[in-house]
């Protein structure tokens, strides 16, 4: 009995573990054709298109949705007006509320984005949708299809492994994983990453056309014209969105400058040097956010960021650029401090405090005291700009996705955690290059946007 | 809960030895508190966890110290019988980076210290050593760092110069890392190289250079921490940083080390600098053999001529006794109705299993079954079994073979040997040796240690609770040279099997599989084509698939060479063709025609021992298994450089095989690699599996090389200034020296002992070379010629010529053996049959031991022979010879006529035979009516000999010309056999003809030999 419950235990121990492998495509795995059987069942299939269920298997083949998902009744199929049929594809973006001047400057994707066909799958697929007496084709019976295509070692070619091409080999065509998953149709929940990239569909289909020729090989099937569309997050903001934020906060500040109001000066300031670390950092917006002074290493090198859960810790560069900033807003604290050594002992302690890492770094400077920073009250600041708070995630995460940076490291980089597992893990094989590199990607797009680096004190000269 | 909370209150200020009592207290009186339950196991994981996760928010109000809250979890999570996945959870932690900055500030400071210090006395220069190797060569945890402490403090030669590389060999033992070694005393320990770069390289060279003129008495022995501590407070006192812990210090130099982008080092690679998981390191020896890229060869090859495999009609025939089932044991049958109810098949309560046990042995049974009743009875009451059905389970895995071969053996009596014996008789018994059988088996056996005080076995005696995990580590010069030497051990058989176990090592070697998978492979399990050829292993009747990660596709197009590739693709399509279409047939098959599977161990053994001997270390067949994974993990995460020294494969080969497996993320390479070997997880590729991760910490460290000013490397390295100088004039204007600039000069004074640097693939050369070695023939080589000759005595040459013997040795061979065949004298009295062959037998080759044991008497005694010393020769000639002559026909035994010349011969043959070898004397003794008496015989008989006589029942001997006390037949004993077990009629079973047939081979040699050197005169 004894021997029964430890055995008991020790598989259930090695659940999360087996789930977690299952979620990856590792080398070892049978889930896969190698490149021959790709080519033998694109052949079998094209020979024998008039059975339903030979072009819904080449349908999963070429565009990697598993067959259960293409024949739901919720699978939508649109007609072009080339003629040309496309997969509604199950992403959708809900539009911010935003009514600020602020909505100009977002990126505008569409709300609806397809996934093309071949125009003589197209229509297949439309009349096995739209026959009642076509119906009869099911999962089994591809499956029961894909089982008769003789192999010379015995490997059984099944729909799930035929659905898996497009992520085996998609990356030969330069398909990245984010693009794998938006053309497969993979539910959006299963990645976060997917919720944060706007980007170019005719840019993906082209790669997508790539893939096709290959797995295809010697085809006349047409492909439809790619649309020139972008698809994706609505809360990406280009670049004169960035700008018009850092200009009020440019203005702003030398206007209380000019009025002396040290208070305004330094919440001002504070508000700016959190939006600058959010867009080099992506961070999420969250109540003391950065955390204390000890999260930052003593050269501002680098950040611990603690931003959702156990899992969410990641230690990120910080870009040279912003340096200076940080480094003067230390001196700034300690000027206040020292100005206020006897007019206002409080003030004096919770400086001392933040500058000890005893307290969180940001505070507001409110009446005769300081208050942490917190989200809510970040938002009644700036209730002007009334987009949502993780905009920098969006619109850096769009912009870094547009220079063509790996997904999976930027994944990392933004704390997207695969499921069941996280990138920090004992046994990743996660090494600092490639985020350093997203770092320094990161600063050059800060350069592009022109964000203004702001270094106090706030004379005309300092506000570059 | 007032209680509760004077109780924490009192755990915050309580004595440090009070702490894990106090916290078990605690942790008992919540769960009274909070939980009715008190069974905790009834209250399921979200339950617990909700509690631990409570009772955690809890303590954080206790304002506790970390210690000592940690203290409270961790007894509280014991206590819950939580399982806290620490292996899942995100290692970073806010303080990391509060700590690097110190570090940061530390080691400005060190470096300024170094500068500036005019004069360093031996001390600093030794805090400086330390410091570097733990920052700069990543001995990041405080048992590592202490080795090399004491080994750089006290070695004449700490370092080993290996090729390019530095390195100190280090053994320590820390308590959550496995054991790969042991030391003097015996006592596991940890072995571990640790590449030396060239900072602390340098530092290590001044201290030493210090040492030699300083009193050595000055020197502490004190752990690398404390050495350090002055250092450090002088950092503390300058910089005005706060102060690190000891464990702080070494987390946070691993992870600076990590932290700089330059070092590429991945996340794992953090973690094994600063012990928290660990990975197979290797053996000093194996390391300098793979460097080398040579092999030693061993001086004399074994021919293995036992059956290759035991084919399932052979097993069929040896199906014993002992494997019929337990109702059919009349002593089983009755104790499986004291657990199983007969009517109901129910199993019963233990209590009552337990009573009617004990009313058993009441009974009258053998003493074999006596100690099974106990046995029973003592693991019920002891808890160790908890329900009749284990009973059950246990009784029938083993009760049957025990009762029949103790049954036969006095069991009081039981020696060392005879245990080990009765053990392997069981064991051997049950074909399906799962866990449950040698589970039964060692606790049978500890149990009549226990009790009855019989010895244990020798394989019980030697193991340890412990398992030790095997570094050493074969190279590919010795896999080349395994191939190489294989052939020749197993050159007796086919052409067809030798192809197939070249074959079979190749797989193992390059796609790592397992030696049980790879024996197992069907014909449609292999697929090659131009571009994507598989191997695939997947769950079927011929193979045993570990587990489900075990089922796999093995990428061979990538990672088998192209020649191998080719001989595979052959290999396949001759199978194909012999299986006539079908595709569900082994690829590797004893008998082209049918299914026969090649045994594994028949694979494994030789290997093993073929491997020990080139490493002289133990090495494992599965090693070869190990050797691929390493190489791949270099190909995976080493520098071109590396690849191109180490490993099979070219810069080239491995960034195509770099490309084909970054299907998935780039952080998942480790698992990669661990998915190809059939893990489940990392851990265990990366702890078990992967021999180099030393080398690529190593590797990570080289690329952070940072230039240092001039007059550091001078204090440092405690180099003369000129000398400095004059080299960094030639490479440098600036006046900075990087680490490998100072190694050059350093190297240039001190030339490297390193006699075994290569330039990259010339091992590959090297070992071809050795490959080629003189070919000196064997009294095996005998053997081949004669088998082949019996085989095909036309043609017998193209079949020697492929073992690598030339025609006229074989020529030779077979003169010398008709020579002696023919010789008269070693003909029966009648003249018509000869004495060492059967009746009418046409062939050459002397019949032949058949057992694999008494192989290893024929091959020990080949080798004694072969350095018996000079002035023995006349006498051993004479004795072989009276051995021909009185080698009674078809029989081993070997007639006496007097206890005299019996004993001459023994004195003559005794220094020749293994030490464990065993005589037996069968005497007819002399009745005729003027004999004397015959138990005064045998006592003669005895009295010269000292061997146990045996009188045989009938005898026809008469007269006292020929045999006056009798007529004694010398029977040398199969190993194994126990004296006591011999039947007195049937004595020829337990006796072994290796005597006579090794002698005989020999005397073939020997004058094969002479006509050798005859001929070339």
């Amino acid at each position: 009995m004894a021997n029964e419950s430890n055995n008991k235990n020790r598989k259930n121990s090695y659940v999360k573990t087996h789930a977690a492998r299952n979620e990856k495509q590792l080398a070892g795995k049978l889930e896969w054709l190698s490149s021959n059987y790709v080519r033998v069942v694109s052949e079998h299939c094209q020979q024998w298109l008039d059975n339903p269920n030979a072009a819904v298997a080449m349908i999963s083949l070429l565009t990697g949705w598993s067959v259960t998902d293409l024949l739901k009744s919720e699978t939508k199929l649109v007609c072009d007006s080339s003629g040309a049929f496309h997969l509604l594809s199950p992403w959708s973006f809900t539009d911010p509320k935003i009514k600020s001047p602020l909505r100009a400057h977002l990126h505008k994707p569409e709300d609806k984005a397809a996934i093309p066909l071949p125009k003589e799958l197209g229509k297949l697929l439309q009349d096995i949708k739209s026959h009642h007496n076509l119906r009869g084709v099911t999962k089994k019976s591809v499956g029961k299809l894909l089982a008769e295509i003789p192999t010379e070692e015995d490997f059984r070619i099944t729909p799930v492994r035929v659905s898996n091409t497009l992520h085996y080999y998609g990356s030969s065509a330069g398909l990245s994983k984010f693009e794998c998953r938006f053309i497969s149709g993979q539910r959006m929940h299963e990645t976060s990453q997917n919720y944060y990239v706007c980007f170019d569909v005719g840019t993906t289909y082209d790669k997508l056309y790539k893939f096709w020729d290959w797995v295809l090989a010697k085809t006349s099937w047409r492909y439809p014209t790619p649309p020139v569309q972008n698809f994706g997050s609505k809360r990406a903001l280009n670049k004169l969105g960035i700008q018009s934020i850092f200009a009020w906060y440019k203005s702003n500040i030398l206007e209380k400058t000019i009025f002396n109001d040290n208070r305004a000066i330094f919440n001002l300031f504070t508000l700016y040097v959190i939006e600058l670390l959010q867009l080099v950092t992506l961070c999420r917006p969250v109540d003391a956010i950065f955390g204390s002074l000890d999260n930052f290493d003593h050269s501002f090198e680098f950040i611990f960021i603690r931003d959702k859960g156990d899992d969410s810790p990641r230690l990120l560069p910080l870009p040279k650029i912003i340096r200076p900033t940080l480094q003067g807003y230390i001196r700034y604290l300690k000027e206040i401090q020292s100005q206020s050594t006897f007019t206002n002992k409080y003030i004096f302690e919770i400086v001392q405090k933040i500058l000890a890492g005893k307290a969180p770094f940001f505070h507001f400077w409110e009446e005769d005291e300081m208050l942490p920073v917190t989200v809510s009250k970040i938002k009644t600041r700036l209730s002007h700009f009334d987009i949502d708070r993780n905009w920098h995630r969006h619109t850096v995460i769009t912009a870094l996705y547009d220079k063509g940076l790996c997904t999976d490291k930027l994944a990392c980089f933004a704390d997207h955690q695969p499921s069941l597992d996280h990138w920090f893990n004992q046994y990743s094989s996660l090494d600092y290059t490639p985020i350093v590199e997203i770092s320094r990607q990161i600063e050059l797009l800060l350069e592009h946007w022109e964000v203004p680096i702001i270094v106090p004190p706030f004379g005309r000269g300092s506000l570059r | 809960m007032m209680e509760l909370s004077q109780l924490i209150f009192e755990f915050r200020t309580c004595d440090k030895k009070l702490i894990k009592k106090m916290a078990n207290h605690i942790v008992s009186v919540i769960l009274e508190q909070l939980v009715a339950e008190p069974n905790v196991s009834s209250i399921p994981m979200s339950g617990r966890r909700e509690i631990y996760d409570l009772a955690k928010i809890g303590f954080s109000q206790a304002s506790l110290c970390k210690a000592r809250m940690g203290c409270l979890l961790s007894a509280l999570s014991k206590k819950l019988k939580l399982r806290l996945a620490r292996e899942n959870q995100n290692p970073l932690r806010a303080s990391d980076i509060k700590y690097l900055s110190v570090l940061n500030q530390i080691h400005e400071y060190v470096v300024k210290e170094i500068s500036e210090t005019s004069a360093p006395s031996l001390e600093q220069s030794l805090q400086w050593a330390i410091y570097f190797l733990i920052v700069s060569s990543g001995a990041c945890f405080k048992e590592l760092a202490d080795a090399v402490v004491e080994k750089i403090q006290l070695k004449k030669n700490p370092i080993e110069h290996v090729a390019q590389f530095d390195l100190i060999q280090l053994f320590y033992t820390k308590p959550s890392h496995f054991f790969n070694a042991k030391d003097d005393k015996g006592r596991q320990i940890t072995e571990r190289l640790l590449f030396i770069e060239p900072i602390s390289l340098m530092a290590i060279n001044g201290f030493r250079k210090r040492l030699e003129k300083a009193d050595k008495s000055e020197l502490v022995e004190e752990s690398a921490f404390s050495i350090l501590k002055p250092l450090l407070r002088r950092a503390y006192t300058a910089t005005g940083v706060t102060a690190l812990s000891q464990r702080q210090l070494y987390r946070t130099a691993a992870f600076r080390l990590m932290l700089n982008p330059e070092s590429n080092m991945p996340q794992w690679q953090r973690f094994y600098a600063d012990g928290t998981i660990q990975s197979s390191s290797m053996t000093l020896r194996s390391f300098k053999a793979l460097v080398s890229g040579t092999c030693k060869a061993p001086s004399r090859t074994e021919t293995y001529n036992a059956d290759i495999v035991k084919t399932p009609r052979k097993r069929k025939k040896e199906k014993h006794a002992s494997n019929q089932k337990p109702s059919e044991h009349p002593f089983i049958s009755v104790v499986i109705e004291a657990i199983k109810c007969p009517t109901t098949k129910n199993f019963r309560p233990v209590n009552e299993t337990k009573q009617r046990l004990k009313s058993l042995t009441a009974g009258d049974w053998s003493l074999a079954g006596e100690i099974l009743l106990e046995w029973a009875i003592y693991e019920l009451e002891h808890g160790k079994w908890n329900a009749s059905s284990t009973v059950m389970r246990n009784l029938s895995a083993i009760g049957i073979p025990w009762l029949l071969f103790s049954n036969d053996i006095e069991l009081l009596d039981l020696d060392v040997d005879g245990a080990s014996y009765l053990y392997d008789l069981i064991k051997e018994a049950r074909k399906k040796q799962d866990a449950n059988v040698l589970n039964a088996l060692q606790s049978l056996f500890r149990f009549t240690n226990h009790r009855y005080s019989f010895p244990l076995p020798e394989s019980l005696n030697d193991q340890k609770p412990n398992t030790m995990v095997v570094n050493t580590l074969p190279s590919e010069a010795h896999f080349r040279q395994l191939q190489i030497d294989i052939a020749v051990y197993f050159k007796n058989e086919r052409d067809e099997i030798r192809e197939a176990i070249h074959l079979m090592l190749i797989l193992v070697r390059r796609l790592f599989l397992r030696p049980y998978e790879v024996v197992g492979i069907r014909i449609k399990d292999v697929s090659i084509y131009s571009t994507d050829s598989s191997l695939f292993v997947r769950r079927h009747p011929f193979i045993f698939v570990k587990t489900h990660s075990a089922v796999r596709r093995l990428p061979a197009h990538l990672l088998l060479k192209s020649d191998e590739l080719v001989l595979l693709q052959k290999f396949l399509t001759k199978r194909k063709n012999q299986a006539d279409g079908s595709k569900n047939r082994l690829l590797f098959s004893i008998d082209p025609h049918h299914d026969v599977r090649f045994s594994s161990s028949t694979l494994s053994r030789p290997v093993t021992k073929l491997l020990t001997a080139y490493l002289g270390e133990h090495t494992p067949c599965y090693q070869l298994r190990h050797a691929g994974q390493s190489a791949l993990q270099l190909v995976l995460f080493g520098s071109d450089e590396l690849i191109e020294q180490l490993t099979p494969y070219t810069a080239k080969q491995a960034e195509k095989i770099r490309e084909w497996l970054a299907r998935d993320a780039n952080n998942e390479t480790l698992m990669q690699l661990s998915s190809l070997a059939g893990h489940l997880s990392s851990s265990i590729t990366l702890s078990t599996y992967t021999h180099h991760t030393d080398l690529l910490l190593f590797q990570a460290c080289c690329n952070l090389e940072a230039k240092y000013p001039l007059r550091f490397c001078q204090n440092l390295s405690s180099l003369r200034p000129s000398t400095l100088l004059k080299h960094a004039k030639q490479k440098t204007n600036v006046g900075h020296l990087s680490g490998s600039e100072v190694l050059q000069v350093l190297r240039s004074i001190q030339p490297s002992k390193a006699s075994n640097a290569l330039s990259p693939k010339q091992s590959d050369i090297k070992c071809q070379r050795v490959a080629i070695k003189e070919h000196q023939y064997c009294p095996e080589d005998c053997e081949t010629v004669l088998k082949a000759y019996d085989r095909n005595s036309d043609n017998y040459f193209a079949a020697v010529t492929k073992c690598g013997l030339t025609p006229s040795w074989a020529a030779n061979v077979v003169k010398a053996t008709q020579d002696i065949k023919q010789y008269k004298k070693y003909f029966t009295a009648c003249g018509k049959n000869s004495r060492l062959y059967p009746k009418n037998s046409l062939k050459l080759a002397p019949p032949a031991p058949q057992s694999l044991n008494e192989r290893e008497y024929v091959t020990t005694i080949w080798k004694k022979l072969i350095e018996a010393p000079e002035g023995t020769w006349s006498t051993l000639r004479k004795s072989v010879d009276f051995l021909f002559r009185q080698t009674s026909h078809g029989r081993s035994g070997v007639i006496f006529s007097s206890p005299s010349r019996l004993k001459a011969f023994l004195d003559d043959i005794f220094p020749v035979l293994p030490s464990s070898a065993k005589w037996c004397l069968i005497l007819e003794p002399n009745v005729g009516k003027k004999a004397i008496d015959p138990a005064i015989q045998q006592s003669k008989w005895k009295k010269k000999t000292r061997i146990d006589v045996i009188v045989a029942k009938r005898s026809n001997v008469t007269g006292l010309e020929n045999y006056p006390l009798g007529r004694a037949s010398l029977h040398l004993l199969k190993p194994k056999v126990l004296q006591m077990e011999l039947d007195k009629n049937n004595y020829k079973k337990y006796s072994t003809n290796a005597l006579q047939y090794a002698a005989h081979i020999f005397a073939i040699y020997q004058r094969a030999y002479e006509l050798e050197t005859e001929t070339e005169e």
